[in-house]
């Protein structure tokens, strides 16, 4: 897993402010390959509760800029999906079966 | 054309995309789409909505990139070797900007310029977040205008 510590941690913060608590936030994508370099910072966010369309955007939103604000700006994708909840969009399920767990919400 | 300062050109130009942007703004507002369905299969909406989208990229880039820099020299700030990031914490310090709203509108921005998997109803929400955005900036660049008095 490529992620720097100050990484993690910023991941880790901006989460507890933006989701709910027991909300898991999981890396997929090309930094869990440490044979390559650089690339999108790819994130899946489970909340336990499903969240209406406009709040996903809003805290989806928020939760990137509070990352910006750390890290600068940078390619930083976000799956926001409920636990639990079948999502067959191949992205999710790829997310879903290989991504590790970085962090989840403590309430 | 005569010559300008820098911050008189990056006035002018992002004026230039203000008038545009705000033009649409009104446009949208006045028969704003009710969701996905209704809104791609509107010829009319979706010219609206592509112009307003484009003129809140334009005017996005032109106060980062011409604007913050122009200002800062302006008021003669030592920013030459400073971050992005810290030049808009100087410039709220300042009282020009809200720095949170701004990377906010950065993440707007930058999700406009890709695909995303999206659900159509998420993929609306995003679309009426982008506008409300590009509303709420337009209204920020007019107070950074105004205090700027040039």
């Amino acid at each position: 897993m490529r992620l720097m510590p100050k990484e993690i941690a910023a991941i880790d913060l901006a989460a507890r402010e933006c989701f709910a608590p027991r909300s898991m936030v999981r890396l997929f994508g090309s930094r869990l390959d440490d044979s390559r370099r650089g690339g999108d910072i790819d994130l899946l966010v489970e909340p336990p509760m499903p969240l209406k369309p406009q709040e996903l955007v809003e805290r989806r939103n928020r939760f990137i800029a509070r990352l910006y604000r750390v890290l600068g700006e940078r390619r930083i994708d976000v799956l926001i999906v409920p636990a639990g909840v079948p999502d067959e969009r191949p992205v999710v399920r790829a997310a879903r079966r290989d991504g590790r767990l970085l962090t989840q919400v403590t309430g | 054309m005569t010559t300008k300062s820098p911050l008189g050109t990056a006035i002018w130009e992002a004026d230039r995309h203000l008038d545009t942007l705000e033009a649409a703004l009104q446009d949208w507002q006045a028969a704003p789409a009710a969701n996905l369905a209704v809104l791609e299969t509107d010829r009319e909406k979706l010219r609206i909505l592509d112009q307003l989208l484009f003129r809140f990229t334009k005017l996005q880039d032109a106060m980062g990139q011409r604007l913050v820099p122009a200002t800062l020299a302006a008021l003669s700030e030592p920013f030459e070797d400073w971050s992005m990031i810290d030049r808009l914490n100087r410039l709220e310090k300042l009282g020009y900007l809200d720095v949170d709203a701004w990377l906010r509108w950065r993440e707007t921005r930058n999700r406009l310029a890709h695909e995303y998997p999206d659900h159509p109803e998420t993929r609306f929400a995003a679309i009426q977040a982008a506008v409300a955005a590009a509303r709420a900036m337009a209204n920020a660049y007019r107070a950074w205008r105004a205090k700027l008095n040039p």
